[in-house]
């Protein structure tokens, strides 16, 4: 899901191999892992407003259901390729396995541009998607949730289709929907709040003690803010935040060494993170540059942004007082930033560890659609400490076992796992 | 008692026709020829040999007199005619019945009634008073409408329009088809300005007459527009200005214009000021006192300009002159002081910079100016403290900024605001009007969810009743405070809660876990107004034969609409297409296009970025191609403002998948004149452009042009060596992207001759596009 350039299949590919190098994978998992299960490739008739026909194209790909129905977003893109979706569904195998999830990694998509489409007619692409792919997906084989350019609607739509189909009631096909249709609590907080989960997690391990912590933020939207809220709510103490201001195009950080408060903070914060300058001068804080957050002397970084926000140009200024970065972002850190950091001997917690608790969370949509019975807030965000402190534990574990860092540690935890699950099912 | 009986026997209409022959012979005379055309239409063979008598006579008589050509032709004794009359009536006798005759007689001298308001209409320069008088007096008749007849009626009010609207023949030629001379007697009974002046009511008031007519005349066809009106409007002349001028001795203000153009721009705040503390005559104090009595002042106004040269075709004007709101509130002497402040910033207005240079670069600037105005009620509704409509905007027939290539230019593009309509009408910079096309109104601009969000209507203009000031709120600020009182809200908003975006299941909205967005979804989908906008636009634009531009507002009734102004679309058509060069070499032009072309033209560009779409797909790291995008903002900073143009491949602003465009944001690009995209083959596909990228909005926002091209159509030119070959600048302007420079190329046409500029011109109702190197500068 990251941002690649260039066949990102390939790269994908690459990373794999290179684990399996070192897991020592025999070849012939090796051939079934670096490739998809099953591929799907259909085309989807749909009469526009107009009255003629336009024929889409489809996909969905499920890259390997060892461990449980497959996972993955269905996304709407005029450049849509094969490769992509290839490689987005790996990458799915690998998060939901780290997070120990019973699920695959699957992705799907549609060649179209919903800017040039009315409702209604994304209305009959997605209703088409779902008559050619019925059999294929549901809430055991495949689910699938809004990616590039799907809403909620979107998944609507699907489930519609999908229950109309199968003659009954699935909500558990799609995650991805509101809540009263399908959804679940805690959606919102799920990424933020399983970030500071492991952060804590982390602390603990290596007998920091959180209230005594100070943390500096990059970016100021739905991760940051819940993942604020909590770390404050344990005791730590958040020194900087930046964010992107729409009106300069340009970032700035936000810095108050008695400490942010969140809550205040969000009164002056717009829809998409942006914090009111003025205000925000008013209520004590300085404004600086963007590239600020980075060079604070604190305790732990969380990258909550932009990709390659962490790189070769910024790591350097990363302060001596660090230690440890916590990835809220999905790829934050350049594999060149990845070696100062070891150097510097910063604890990390890698993209798809620390932010998994929004996938984690479409899994707890799932499960609890599937028995129709829907939790409360605090179960589910319970539910989800739970799986994300186990994660965690699991994947430093594994770091301190094999001595590795631990975004290998992780990609070591997850793909071995599913290795794992192909042998007991006795495929290789 | 036998004398009796032969008295008796004598037709009324006899008796009536020998009174008028003595005591109104030229009456006698009238009545005699109307008689004669109407027994000449039933062909009666005697009344022609009688006219043919006549003409001989008269031939007979010239020959008698010597009369030549060149010389006046005598005059013929009144008897002479009276004998005429005579023998016509005559002639009538025989072939009518006497209950004929009196029924036209009757009519013909109904008809005599109302001449003195044909004579009134149709006297040069008649004063306002005199020509008030006799409409006024005209409507008070029993019957006024059957006074008049057709001919009589229609020259009435071919002579008003010329008299108080416009003398274009093309304008007298519409719109004397859809008015009665009703309708002017209740425009001027709304009329103010200098009793003896012979002003007009100006462009805009001509152009929003002109529209209401015609809807009018419509609506028995539309049900769309059965609920259409116009808000209660009072006049002001045009030459109230003059009268201004000359009551507060300001005479050589006119001549201003003739000054230097940084001049007059550092002398008018101070001139403006110096006429806003002039005084304006007890004349027009108390015809302002009167449109105030006659206006509801539970409601605000708008103070809009209407000058002579506003709205013509061709200068449209467009936020030139002033619109000034005022609250209307207070004792009767406030709201006056208030309105006479609005007209003077408007008559201040005249003498402002920018109209003066609109008119010299347009050669108007010779042309007496004066400045009508028009004083209206807003449209809306007061909650709390505020006044406002629900919502507002400005609707286009031509839609010259396509955001889905499946749009057609005659579908049309609304620009529409919750509140006020200022904000659809000009531009804004950080905040976004929900735009639409008429013609296919479910291509919507805004695709995903953060684009829904993000391009949305931040702040609503309203009046506020208690500070007597037009304010800026914030949208969700207001409703917090107004709640579902805001009028309509559940047709205007939607609710954004968890991700997902509800609009209102019947009336009932939850505003307490939700937050509201402007999104209209709701009066799109199910109300009216796509009807009544698209059938507004197709009935002004067919029956003028000319796009139009329309302002409208809604008080809350959702089924109801006002028109608030009406003028013809400012298209640079006109121009484009006299001057749309057709013989250029082929050598001198640089591209060529033929799809997806919107009016516009861009003259004098003096520099080319260019990005090779080729070199920058071979762009291997992504750290690469996205500091190209930071490089397009650095070259954007530092060239000059609006004079230079940029080139390259597919989408630019991409936020997806970096290849298919340069990575920029809207400030990276915010000063060029115009955005180019290069949509080459890859195979058998061919990249899609920016219809519809996220910052489209932007571009309309800021009127930058856009063009995308088709090198590989058969038929376009794309002169790429030329591109390709040109001395590269780019390491001039910004040293440190020297690396850059095989991908990145800037040429400057003033380092390759001193003279040499590009043109763009572009003409959206050919689709077609040419830029071309000139040499002349």
């Amino acid at each position: 899901m990251t941002d690649k350039p260039f066949n990102p299949f390939k790269m994908a590919q690459q990373q794999f191999d290179s684990v399996a190098e070192k897991l020592g994978l025999d070849e012939s998992t090796r051939e079934l892992l670096r490739n998809p299960l099953r591929e799907y490739h259909f085309l989807i008739p749909v009469k526009m407003d107009d009255g003629s026909v336009k024929v889409f194209q489809g996909f969905r790909v499920q890259h390997n259901d060892a461990r449980g129905p497959c996972k993955g977003g269905t996304r709407f893109h005029p450049h849509e390729t094969a490769d992509t979706v290839k490689a987005l569904a790996t990458w799915m195998t690998w998060k939901c396995a780290v997070v120990d999830i019973p699920l695959g990694g699957g992705k799907g998509g549609v060649v179209c541009d919903p800017h040039h489409l009315s409702e209604r007619e994304q209305e009959g692409i997605c209703r088409g998607w779902i008559r050619q792919i019925a059999r294929n997906i549901g809430p055991v084989q495949d689910v699938p949730a809004p990616d590039v350019m799907t809403s909620p609607q979107h998944m609507l739509w699907m489930m519609d289709e999908y229950e109309a189909i199968h003659n009954g009631r699935y909500p558990g096909v799609i995650t991805g929907k509101p809540v009263g249709s399908g959804g679940s609590l805690g959606r919102k907080e799920a990424t933020g709040y399983g970030l500071i989960y492991t952060v804590r997690e982390a602390l603990r391990e290596m007998g920091v003690d959180i209230k005594k912590t100070t943390a500096s933020f990059q970016g100021f939207g739905n991760v940051a803010q819940f993942a604020g809220k909590l770390y404050t709510e344990y005791g730590g103490t958040i020194i900087a935040v930046s964010c992107w201001d729409q009106d300069d195009q340009t970032s700035y950080t936000f810095r108050r060494t008695s400490g942010v408060h969140v809550e205040e903070l969000l009164t002056i914060t717009n829809r998409f993170g942006g914090i009111d300058k003025e205000k925000a001068k008013n209520l004590g804080y300085e404004v600086l540059s963007g590239d600020a957050w980075i060079e604070q002397e604190v305790d732990i970084l969380l990258p909550c942004a932009l990709e390659n926000q962490i790189n070769a140009n910024t790591a350097p200024n990363i302060s001596s007082k660090v230690i440890m970065i916590g990835e809220g972002a999905n790829g934050p850190s350049t594999p060149e930033a990845d070696e100062i950091i070891k150097q510097k001997g910063i604890f990390m917690i890698p993209d798809f560890l620390a932010n998994a608790g929004g996938v984690t969370c479409s899994y707890f949509e799932q499960v609890q659609c599937n028995m129709n019975y829907f939790w409360t807030k605090d179960e589910v965000l319970s539910k989800l400490d739970t799986k994300m402190t186990e994660a965690f534990l699991q994947v430093s574990a594994m770091a301190r076992e094999k001595k590795v860092y631990m975004r290998d540690a992780a990609y070591l935890i997850s793909i071995q796992r599913v290795a794992q699950a192909c042998k007991l099912r006795g495929w290789i | 008692m036998t004398e009796k009986k032969i008295v008796e026997k004598k037709p009324e209409w006899k008796v009536i026709i020998e009174l008028i022959k003595y005591t109104n012979p030229s009456l006698f005379n009238r009545l005699g020829r109307k008689m004669m055309n109407y027994l000449y239409k039933r062909n009666i063979k005697e009344i022609e040999e009688l006219m043919k008598k006549m003409e001989n006579y008269f031939t007979e008589y010239q020959l008698e007199t010597r009369f030549s050509e060149n010389q006046p032709i005598p005059r013929m004794n009144q008897i002479f005619l009276e004998r005429l009359v005579d023998d016509i009536f005559e002639i009538a006798d025989r072939f009518l019945s006497s209950g004929t005759i009196i029924r036209m007689m009757q009519l013909w001298l109904k008809y005599e009634q109302s001449r003195f308001l044909g004579m009134a209409a149709e006297k040069r320069d008649v004063s306002l008073i005199q020509i008030s008088e006799a409409l006024y007096r005209f409507q008070k008749m029993p019957d006024a409408d059957k006074s008049l007849s057709p001919e009589e009626s229609m020259g009435i009010k071919v002579a008003l329009i010329r008299r108080f609207f416009s003398e274009d023949l093309n304008y007298i030629n519409t719109i004397k088809k859809y008015t009665t001379v009703n309708d002017f007697c209740e425009t001027l009974s709304r009329t103010i300005g200098p009793a003896q002046g012979n002003g007009k009511l100006g462009g805009k008031a001509a152009g929003l007459f002109r529209a209401e007519k015609i809807l009018l005349h419509a609506k028995k066809d539309y049900i769309s527009l059965r609920n259409l009106s116009v808000p209660k409007t009072w006049f002001v002349t045009s030459d109230g200005i003059i009268d201004f001028l000359h009551f507060n001795a300001l005479e050589e203000m006119p001549t201003i214009k003739y000054r230097d153009p940084m001049e007059i721009r550092q002398e008018y705040p101070y001139l403006e000021q110096i006429v806003k503390n002039s005084s304006i005559s007890p004349e027009m104090i108390s015809g302002l006192s009167l449109a105030l009595d006659d206006m509801n002042n539970e409601k605000p106004l708008v103070i809009r300009s209407s000058s002579l040269l506003e709205d013509m075709h061709g200068s449209s004007f467009a936020g030139k002159y002033k619109s000034l709101f005022v609250s209307n509130q207070g004792s009767k002497r406030e709201r006056l002081e208030e309105l006479i402040s609005a007209i003077l910033e408007i008559y201040a207005s005249v003498f402002g910079p920018d109209p003066i240079e609109y008119r010299r670069e347009r050669g108007l600037l010779d042309f007496n100016e004066e400045m009508g105005v028009m004083i209206q009620e807003v449209v809306g509704k007061r909650i709390g403290k505020y006044f406002l409509p629900a919502f507002a905007g400005v609707a286009f027939s031509y839609n010259e900024f396509r955001w889905s290539p499946r749009l057609k230019r005659e579908d049309g593009i609304v620009r529409m605001v919750a509140g006020l309509g200022t904000r659809a009408v000009d531009r804004t910079i950080d905040d976004y009007p929900v735009l639409i096309s008429p013609g296919q109104p479910k291509l919507k601009v805004n695709a995903s969810m953060d684009e829904v969000l993000r391009y949305t209507q931040k702040n609503v203009d309203l009046i506020n009743l208690k500070t007597n000031r037009f304010e800026s709120k914030n949208f969700e600020e207001l409703i917090q405070e107004v709640g579902q009182d805001y009028p309509a809200l559940t047709q205007i908003a939607s609710v954004y809660q968890d991700g997902y975006l509800y609009s209102s299941v019947g009336n009932l909205f939850n505003l307490t876990e939700g937050q509201p967005v402007i999104t209209f979804a709701k009066l799109f989908e199910k109300g009216p107004f796509v009807h009544q906008i698209r059938d507004i636009l197709k009935i002004l634009t067919d029956t003028l034969g000319f796009p139009v531009d329309v302002e409208f507002a809604c008080d809350g009734d959702i089924h109801k609409i006002y028109l608030l102004q009406c003028r013809p679309q400012s298209i640079m058509d006109e121009n484009i297409k006299t001057a749309f060069p057709e013989d250029i070499s082929e050598k001198k032009i640089l591209f060529t296009a033929h799809r997806f072309v919107s009016s516009a033209m861009v003259k004098n560009i003096k520099h080319i970025v260019y990005v090779d779409p080729e070199k920058y797909n071979a762009v291997a790291s992504y750290e690469e191609l996205v500091k190209i995008g930071k490089i397009i903002g650095q070259l954007n900073a530092r060239l000059p403002k609006q004079r230079f143009i940029l080139i390259g491949p597919g989408r630019w602003g991409s936020r997806g998948d970096i290849k298919l465009g340069v990575r920029v944001n809207y400030s990276d690009v915010n000063n060029t004149a115009m955005l180019i995209e290069v949509a080459r083959k890859k195979g058998n596909y061919v990249p899609e452009v920016s219809f519809g990228t996220h910052f489209f909005q932007d571009l309309v926002e800021a009127s930058i042009k856009y063009l995308p091209l088709y090198p590989d159509d058969p038929e376009v030119i794309f002169n790429e060596e030329f591109l390709i070959d040109a001395p590269n600048i780019l390491e001039k302007v910004i040293p440190e992207a020297k690396n850059f420079e095989g991908i990145i190329k800037v040429i400057s046409l003033t380092a390759l001759d001193e003279k040499l500029s590009l043109s763009v011109f572009m003409d959206g109702d050919k689709e077609k596009a040419i830029a071309f190197f000139e040499s002349d500068g």
